[in-house]
């Protein structure tokens, strides 16, 4: 298992990584989201000691990752980006042997992979000559080329065509099949909830909430609430009034809760007006959950730190999401 | 892993994506033609062809005897051909056949040569002048000795290198060659880096292998390269001047090529180390070119510098050049190919060089160690040298 406990990273006055923890279990997957500059891509990047945390630490099964188990690992930074000239087959076969995968395991392997993922016709192909999708291929090759423990892959869905992505699906459902623990990071959230069994909700460099995808979206109390009165005898908006109601569609609302015991005074209040007829809550959307993470996140202040003034905050994204 | 063969596996994709490249062989190659024409082309305009003498009609006795003596005490050849007359020794002449013609006792050229007219007119006159003795009734080996004592005299050169223009033309080809092999090799070096930098690539390559060995393996890698490069310009000289008979051989003593591997070496790693450390502030080629120019201009100007002072092997301003670790290894080689380096100088700079490359080495892995990894922006020296690791 990879434990990443309370890891924190300044650049300067932006805090890229906030007291980051995070759990991969063998054979799970994990969607790691939040938005740009939320602190993902320093989070994955120091799993590989491309940044060197301030503190926190980083443990494989227990011990301190080091190199020697980073060839365990395999990687899909966010920068794509293999060598333009070199035949692929070779490519791949380089970063296997790199991770310690011995030479002739690490050509097989490499033709293995890549026909597989349908590019066996091209295997002495230089990089440069292939589309942009058949290179993110390779690039997806080159993370597995040493048969990984763990896979890391910072957006790999993005700028992938429906094929590609049903690809990448099948190749991470697979993988995790198999034993091995993967951690994406995405923004397609629809993936993230029909792929993962763990999800972790990142923004300012702070994890906002962590869990499976249900206990994300209990995770803030919040309840939508939905009510139907039969004729009732006063406006709903009315009986409801100071609650933070959402919809009114003539006997029918919905009223957003902040917890289960809030539920009784919607039925109180309701009941004021005539019979409840109907009463239900659910649990809000994933995308809802993420939105009001977010948005709490743009409304307060940043913890940690200052966030320099607006007309900065677009140039020092860049480097806050490293 | 071992850190040997992390380096090693770095090294050979160094040394595949180079020496299969396209631009590499073709580089080579117009290298070789290019030296192979400039040798062929000198000993074409070169003058130490042989004297081609035709001879009819009556000669004084012993003559070609003294021609031939005389001729080696100054280093020349002469080729003998016998005539059958004045209408064939002017034809030949003057179709260009023959240099000069000796008929009954006069010299034929197309335009006066002072080199045949100073070895035919004494030769002539002296065997002349014996068989004149002779007819006088003097003892023919009489005179002989007393004339072959004082004639032909001995020639001595005040220098006493017979090879020194050959050396000369060593060492300053030695020159040429090294700055064209060094400035290859760096740029090796800074586009390999460079690569790596723009494509994004390194990310991938130090999440599993520590900077450190990636520019070792680099700077390993480019080294053979750069090696072979200097072995095939070292053999197309030693075929080339072998081919046309030029008098160079002699100055290409093993250890001037010895001595110029590791000046090579020398020259490569620091100035390769310097354009290491340039490469890995860069991460787009428009920032490259404003970290990489002063370099450049660096290197130029100590190669400039040298050939300027190679004239004069002897003088100071070639003693300093070959003792400065920028300018030695190009001043160096070219020095000893003349001869004109004691041995304490040339080991006591090749131990300068050796420490300057140690220094810049470990000043360019600092730099490219902490700034290698920043592939968003362009970092300048100071900053580099001052990032956390």
């Amino acid at each position: 298992m990879l434990h990443i406990d309370r890891l924190t990273k300044r650049y300067g006055p932006v805090v890229a990584a906030d007291e980051v923890s995070l759990r991969v279990r063998p054979g799970s997957m994990v969607g790691f989201v939040g938005p740009n500059g939320a602190g993902k891509s320093t989070t994955m990047r120091s799993i590989f000691g491309l940044v060197v945390p301030d503190s926190g630490t980083i443990t494989w099964r227990g011990e301190p990752v080091d190199r020697d188990h980073r060839t365990r690992f395999g990687y899909m930074p966010e920068q794509r980006g293999l060598y333009p000239k070199m035949p692929i087959a070779d490519q791949v076969a380089y970063f296997a042997e790199l991770q310690r995968v011995e030479r002739s395991l690490a050509t097989s392997r490499a033709e293995e992979l890549l026909t597989s993922l349908g590019l066996g016709e091209r295997l002495t192909e230089p990089l440069e000559k292939l589309s942009h999708g058949n290179q993110q291929r390779v690039q997806l090759a080159v993370s597995l080329a040493n048969d990984p423990e763990l896979l890391v892959l910072d957006e790999p869905f993005s700028g992938l065509d429906p094929v590609a992505v049903d690809t990448l699906q099948a190749v991470l459902t697979a993988r995790v099949a198999d034993g091995a623990g993967v951690l994406f990071s995405s923004h397609q959230l629809d993936l993230v909830e029909r792929l993962c069994d763990e999800i972790v909700v990142i923004a300012g460099g702070r994890v906002r909430a962590a869990g499976t995808v249900g206990d994300v979206r209990s995770a803030a109390g919040v309840r939508h609430v939905r009510v139907r009165v039969d004729q009732p005898r006063i406006p709903l908006d009315e009986a409801l009034a100071g609650l933070s109601v959402g919809r009114i569609d003539g006997d029918e609302a919905t009223v957003v809760v902040a917890g289960d015991r809030e539920v009784a005074d919607v039925l109180d209040r309701a009941r004021r007006a005539g019979t409840v007829v109907r009463l239900d809550f659910d649990l809000p959307s994933l995308t809802e959950r993420f939105a009001a993470i977010v948005t709490d996140d743009a409304a307060g202040p940043l913890p940690g730190g200052d966030r320099p003034g607006g007309a900065t905050v677009g140039a020092t994204g860049e480097s806050g999401d490293r | 892993m071992s850190t040997s063969r992390i380096v090693w596996l770095v090294m050979r994709r160094e040394l595949r994506a180079r020496l299969f490249s396209r631009a590499f062989v073709i580089g080579l190659a117009v290298i070789v033609v290019l030296i192979s024409a400039v040798s062929f082309l000198s000993a074409a305009l070169g003058d130490d062809e042989p004297i081609r003498l035709g001879l009819a009609g009556e000669q004084p006795s012993g003559a070609v005897a003294t021609l031939e003596a005389l001729a080696e005490a100054v280093d020349t050849e002469v080729e003998i051909s016998d005539l059958t007359g004045l209408g064939e020794a002017e034809r030949l002449v003057a179709d260009g056949e023959l240099d000069a013609a000796v008929v009954d006792g006069e010299l034929l050229m197309e335009r006066t040569s002072n080199q045949i007219v100073a070895l035919v007119g004494p030769a002539w006159q002296q065997a002349g002048l014996i068989d004149g003795l002779t007819g006088a009734g003097l003892d023919a080996d009489g005179v002989q000795a007393v004339l072959g004592a004082a004639a032909p005299i001995d020639v001595v050169e005040l220098d006493p290198d017979p090879d020194a223009d050959a050396r000369e033309a060593v060492a300053f080809a030695s020159v040429i060659l090294m700055f064209i092999a060094i400035q290859v090799a760096g740029s090796y070096i800074m586009l390999g880096i460079f690569e790596e930098k723009t494509t994004k690539v390194v990310e991938l390559v130090l999440a599993s292998v520590p900077a450190r060995y990636l520019l070792a393996g680099k700077i390993l890698g480019i080294a053979v390269i750069g090696l072979i490069q200097v072995a095939v310009l070292v053999v197309t000289a030693l075929v080339a001047s072998a081919a046309t008979g030029s008098s160079a051989l002699p100055a290409l003593s093993p250890s001037l090529l010895g001595t110029a591997v590791v000046w090579f070496l020398i020259g490569y790693l620091l100035y390769g180390a310097v354009f290491a450390a340039g490469a890995s502030l860069a991460p787009r080629q428009e920032d490259a070119q404003s970290t990489l120019a002063p370099i450049s201009m660096i290197l130029l100007i100590s190669y400039i510098a040298v050939l300027g002072t190679s004239g004069d092997p002897t003088g100071w301003p070639a003693r300093v050049v070959s003792w400065v670790p920028l300018t030695s290894p190009f001043a160096m080689p070219g020095r000893i190919a003349a001869n004109a380096a004691p041995w304490w100088e040339v080991v006591g700079s090749m131990a300068v060089g050796i420490v300057a490359v140690i220094g810049v080495l470990l000043a360019t892995e600092r730099i490219y160690v902490r700034s290698v990894i920043h592939t968003d922006r362009k970092l300048g020296w100071r900053e580099a040298w001052s990032l956390p690791s």
